[in-house]
């Protein structure tokens, strides 16, 4: 079946590059089009304080419902919501927004695209991520094929204090389905300043939160977290992984509360959070909040933060869900590069894997031995077996990313003595970067 | 065995954890109920004084029920931030009577939930 040898290969990367530009260009086409077609739908709408035909036909089950009714679907196509983030939360936020008839959507984002993201970023296609198409390009075209009335303006850019009072004023109603504390901290006082109501909703792993906040007398962000957790605490969907519909369910609510929020139907409701676990029966709890406090730094009486601060500072972590990067053997020589140790595979040694079972059972490296950081204590009987069995041949530490092995080199270094103990730089990642480009990643 | 809870010894709650927070604990080591989901915990009633405070049910946890690391959760009593509390389906700060959010004095049958706030999405 085979050409000359490599030509097909060759072809096939030339075609697979060629699609992802012409799909990344479709999708530009796509957006341009869906913003010219929203200015002329502007144009063609009825009254400010009415519904057009296309309109009362579009929304005719919406209508019927004396929840929202044509006073509140006329308040929905006039409201404006800032989206922030397009990821997990984003995309079922945006596109039951956009289907409801929110008239103009904002859509915040900097990221690109990527193939770990689909199984909880709906709106994004596998196409968008071939083309590396930017996240509110891909969303904002999966809005207009979804609503063409729905207006859609994109901010292409990462959102911080020198330009979110510029982007988010204006709107009536924030969504918060960001993925960092940086970005969450950064929203809320930006629409504490702005006197925006904030629908605020997270999820990691199986579980999942939602709150309204800074919205008739109740809390704002920082009233219930006035100081952000320590970084190494915050547990991200990309370090710890996430159930994709989690966030679908809980961005689902986020459009929920915004649609409670808009129509004027939630000013009886007293502050609460509503907490979602796969593991709980019932799935939701929902628990009253305190209100606004008078004392809080930002919403309070006397406020302290009265223009936007350095978040990345104030939280210790920058506004990224990735995680930061450990540097604790102070000593390189205690470190070997991926190539290093391919190189070094030949001859004899222990490779030590300490990542969990999960992550080890995903992907490996031949041979590995894997003991989870946080039991290498507990298994030390067993380690020192092991490496009295290597008659001085080195042991080789390896993670997902070089941070955990670096503790574990310093634990088999100091705590049991061995000084031939080496930290495999940029752990498997670095394994695919370097040395192996078919070793999978996640 | 009655648990009555007034008139014993011990003090008997429920606790939860929430948002993750269940990875730090040792559960082989509490009374899990509900589906494990639950843990029941006794505690020496205390008559003097302040009462048997959740401040007493915090160092509790962090004296024997975490796992290595309980900076993750709390140091001494002080809870870690980002750790919200909830006491029978409420806001621990909900009733601001001026008192240190510490010195509640817990009940008999009390669900606390801990509950570490996400940041993911």
């Amino acid at each position: 079946m085979r050409g000359a040898p490599g030509s097909g290969a060759e072809r096939a990367a030339e075609l697979r590059a060629r699609l992802g530009r012409l799909r990344a260009e479709e999708l530009a086409l796509e957006a341009e089009l869906c913003a010219l077609e929203a200015g002329q739908a502007d144009e063609r709408r009825s009254q400010q304080d009415g519904l057009s035909r296309d309109e009362i036909q579009r929304y005719s089950r919406q209508l019927l419902l004396a929840e929202v009714g044509t006073g509140g679907q006329v308040r929905l196509r006039n409201s404006a919501v800032a989206v922030v983030g397009t990821g997990g939360l984003g995309s079922p936020c945006a596109l039951y927004l956009a289907a409801m008839g929110v008239g103009t959507l904002g859509l915040v984002d900097h990221d690109t695209v990527d193939h770990s993201n689909l199984h909880r970023q709906i709106a994004h296609t596998t196409a968008a991520c071939e083309g590396a198409a930017r996240k509110v390009v891909s969303a904002h075209a999966a809005l207009a094929r979804l609503n063409p009335q729905c207006r859609v303006r994109t901010h292409d850019v990462l959102l911080e204090s020198a330009n979110a009072l510029e982007i988010l004023r204006g709107y009536d109603v924030v969504v918060d389905a960001s993925d960092n504390a940086a970005t969450r901290y950064l929203v809320n006082d930006a629409c504490v300043m702005l006197g925006i109501p904030l629908v605020s909703g997270s999820a990691v792993r199986v579980d999942g939160q939602l709150t309204v906040y800074n919205y008739n007398g109740g809390p704002c962000y920082r009233c219930l977290f006035p100081a952000p957790p320590p970084a190494a605490t915050v547990a991200t969907c990309s370090e710890t992984g996430v159930l994709g519909v989690v966030p679908g369910i809980i961005g689902c609510l986020q459009a929920l509360e915004v649609v409670k929020v808009v129509t004027g139907r939630k000013e009886d409701e007293p502050p609460s959070m509503l907490l979602f676990s796969y593991k709980a029966h019932p799935h939701f709890r929902s628990i009253k909040l305190r209100g606004r406090v008078p004392t809080c730094a930002v919403c309070g009486d006397a406020p302290t933060v009265t223009g936007l601060v350095d978040y990345a500072a104030f939280c210790g972590a920058g506004p990224s869900d990735c995680p930061q990067t450990l540097d604790v053997l102070d000593d390189p020589s205690q470190r070997v590069s991926c190539r290093e140790y391919s190189a070094a595979m030949g001859r004899p040694h222990l490779l030590l894997d300490v990542r969990d079972e999960v992550q080890f059972a995903i992907c490996s490296l031949p041979g590995a031995l894997n003991v989870p950081l946080d039991r290498l204590d507990e298994r030390r009987a067993e380690l020192q077996r092991a490496i009295g069995a290597l008659g001085g041949a080195p042991v080789y530490v390896v993670c997902r990313r070089g941070n955990d092995s670096q503790l574990a080199v310093r634990y088999i270094r100091d705590t049991l003595g061995y000084a031939a103990c080496y930290d495999v730089g940029r752990g498997l990642i670095g394994w695919q970067a370097e040395v192996d480009p078919e070793f999978p990643t996640y | 065995m009655a648990d009555t809870g007034a008139g014993d010894e011990q003090l008997k709650v429920t606790v939860e954890f929430g948002g993750g927070l269940d990875m730090f604990v040792k559960k082989e080591r509490l009374q899990m109920v509900d589906g494990a989901k639950k843990a029941i915990v006794r505690m020496a009633r205390q008559t003097g004084g302040k009462g048997t405070t959740i401040r007493r049910l915090i160092e509790h946890i962090g004296e024997d029920y975490l796992k290595a690391s309980t900076d993750l959760f709390c140091t001494g009593s002080t809870l870690r931030p980002g750790i919200l509390v909830i006491i029978n389906d409420a806001d621990w700060e909900i009733t601001d009577d001026g008192m240190d959010k510490y010195d509640y004095k817990l009940q008999d049958e009390d669900e606390i939930v801990f509950v570490s706030t996400l940041h993911g999405g």
